[in-house]
């Protein structure tokens, strides 16, 4: 009898472990190795009656898995409510010429939903709304913002030139976004809007310029002689970092989004470039090879303390390069010279330790963080030429490829920020 | 769930078989603290307007209509490619620059004078065997004080391509400080970097990036 009872409690032990990830708004703290298999179970329809729910439960069913936090659990629609999932996916769908989808978040034993959404999509664009709802179940279970409805900026060769486009995660809906009879390229998101400050050659010298991806205008910041280039804008959309050279030695400056100098930040007979604003704004992160070879630095806004170098051939690598900042302010991530080849490295700023995101099979490089804090992607060179990967923190050498037509000169991806559209 | 039969034991007894239940209730609990409201609640906060980002500033500088003025409500999402609107994203300095111009055939005489230089791997500084040629450069600038030159600093496709921007542009430099040195007014020598944009020998072995790694002589057109 007592065996009887020890296998009982065995038994739901194992319910309770297999079906319960992580806790709601885990803080994911310790060390990254690990937090990878940590999940919320969700049980989501194995199939459902109606024109259009299949096709939204498929894009679903993916979204959630991409997102690193869920494991969908496909259940019987009778028995959503009473599954061993702690979560369960509800949805109602009513055909027409256009599709009116409900769908829902509810947590199994209790009343109420922790997200409902109602949307009204044509037949052909029935993927967006799976990608918002998945987005909507992910935060609400995360806490973090979920990547399925974001878009990823890239450069490409477009006949002659680099041009720049722009992908969603699932790699489809690729579209041109700026291109000409020259050369554009260093796509950089803002954090809390959809636009972007790139480099182009309109005039056969590189200028800055920005790009609002909603109205589709560009507008010129910086054509000074010499280099107007990798600029970033800061979170509170006021201001752009940029490398400039018009003093004669490529330098990091501070602009207002008219073009004016507000600040010089570096004076180095080093090239500075590459600056990367923390989610904050009150600190830079960018690229000096004034201790001979490229390495990153820290320069705090505040004050007027000297830059702080953060990689060291020690710990990183000879050559460390295109930094980028996570959207959470813990991590940075950047392109590290290891064994001949280019690897990516993340650096927790709290305490200095280094993870590898790539296991040295291939060289990759340029990586650029998604809005959740948690994923990257980056440019792998391998034998199958050049492909965008998505990489996990919580999964150190692991990857997902983009699947994206083959083509050359791919390179420096970035990651669109907060603002969604 | 719990086997009836297990509720006629001792209260001991049931209180242990109803154990895992409680662990389990209390696992979802803890799990389930940030409960949203029905339906009703949650499409109230999906009217139109409600999923704005905050105004944002735009001190002086024209972006048209931005994220945060564009209404959005999720019953009506702008799911189309706005395959109408990609004609803004192409091309949009189509009245502006001329691209990149040789300049060659201007002046026959300067197709021989204006030679590519080349550099050491991951290095700015001229080698000893460009002082011949900047020489030559120098002299014929100072004959033809009408023309001016751009400078183009190009590197091998090793190392990051934003490194790459700034080595190109500081080996033009490089070439522009010498002849500046010479007496040619600096204002006559432009500078422009394009990184590992436009490789000379398209091979990925040493001979090819040595041939890569260059500065390269245009005559400006005005």
């Amino acid at each position: 009898m007592k065996r009887h009872r020890c296998r009982i409690l065995l038994f739901w032990l194992l319910v309770v472990l297999t079906f319960r990830g992580g806790k709601l708004h885990g803080e994911v703290s310790g060390s990254v190795r690990g937090q990878g298999d940590r999940w919320f179970s969700v049980a989501v329809p194995a199939a459902v009656e109606g024109e259009g729910a299949e096709a939204f439960l498929e894009v679903l069913r993916r979204d959630l898995l991409r997102s690193g936090w869920i494991r969908a659990v496909p259940v019987p629609v009778g028995e959503l409510a009473s599954s061993p999932a702690s979560f369960y996916v509800e949805i109602h769908v009513t055909p027409g010429s256009s599709l009116k989808v409900e769908a829902y978040l509810k947590a199994t034993g209790q009343s109420g939903a922790l997200v409902a959404k109602a949307y009204d999509v044509r037949p052909e664009d029935l993927s967006k709304a799976s990608h918002r709802f998945s987005d909507a179940v992910v935060e609400a279970l995360s806490g973090r913002p979920g990547i399925a409805s974001t878009r990823i900026a890239f450069v490409a060769r477009e006949g002659e030139h680099p041009a720049i486009f722009s992908i969603g995660v699932d790699g489809r809906h690729e579209r041109k976004l700026v291109a000409g009879a020259f050369p554009c390229f260093f796509p950089r998101h803002a954090l809390n809007r959809d636009w972007i400050v790139y480099t182009a050659y309109p005039k056969g010298f590189p200028e800055l310029w920005l790009l609002d991806v909603v109205s589709g205008r560009n507008h010129r910041i910086s054509a000074r002689p010499g280099l107007n280039t990798l600029g970033a804008l800061s979170p509170d959309g006021r201001t752009i970092a940029a490398t400039l050279s018009f003093e004669g030695n490529p330098e990091v400056y501070l602009l207002g989004l008219t073009g004016k100098i507000e600040r010089r930040l570096t004076r180095h007979r080093g090239c500075d470039l590459s600056p990367v604003w923390s989610p904050d704004g009150k600190s830079l992160i960018f690229v000096s090879d004034r201790s001979g070879a490229p390495q990153i630095y820290l320069l705090s806004l505040e004050g007027e303390a000297s830059p702080k170098q953060l990689s060291f051939p020690f710990n990183c690598g000879s050559y460390c390069s295109s930094p980028s900042w996570s959207p959470r302010g813990d991590w940075i991530a950047f392109t590290a010279r290891r064994k001949g080849r280019f690897a990516i490295l993340a650096l927790r700023l709290a305490d200095g330790e280094v993870v590898a995101l790539t296991d040295g099979s291939a060289s990759s490089e340029d990586p650029s963080w998604a809005p959740d804090g948690r994923h990257l992607v980056w440019v792998e060179t391998g034998r199958r030429g050049k492909l965008l990967v998505i990489g996990d923190l919580f999964r150190p050498g692991e990857g997902r490829t983009l699947p994206l037509p083959p083509r050359s000169g791919l390179r420096t991806p970035s990651w669109q920020g907060g603002a969604r559209r | 769930m719990i086997p009836r039969s297990g509720m006629k034991g001792t209260p001991m007894r049931r209180f242990s078989r109803l154990l895992p239940l409680l662990v389990m209730l209390l696992a979802c609990n803890t799990g389930c603290r940030r409960r949203a409201s029905d339906l009703s609640a949650d499409a109230a906060s999906h009217k139109p307007g409600t999923e704005t980002s905050q105004q944002d500033d735009r001190a002086g500088f024209d972006l048209g209509p931005s994220a945060s003025d564009a209404r959005f409500t999720e019953r009506d999402i702008p799911l189309a490619e706005r395959p109408a609107d990609l004609s803004a994203f192409r091309d949009p300095f189509a009245d502006g620059g001329d691209g990149n111009d040789s300049g060659a055939g201007k002046d026959v005489e300067w197709s021989t004078v204006l030679r590519d230089l080349h550099f050491e791997f991951d290095s700015f500084e001229l080698p000893g065997s460009a002082q011949a040629t900047l020489s030559e450069i120098g002299s014929s600038l100072r004959m033809h004080p009408d023309v001016s030159i751009v400078v183009e600093g190009h590197c091998d496709e090793r190392g990051a391509s934003s490194y790459n921007l700034a080595l190109g542009e500081r080996r033009a430099l490089a070439v522009r400080e010498f002849l500046v040195a010479m007496g040619i007014p600096s204002e006559r020598i432009h500078t422009v970097s394009y990184g590992e944009e436009y490789p000379l020998a398209p091979g990925h072995d040493e001979t090819s990036w040595a041939r890569n790694r260059r500065a390269h002589f245009r005559i400006k057109d005005e």
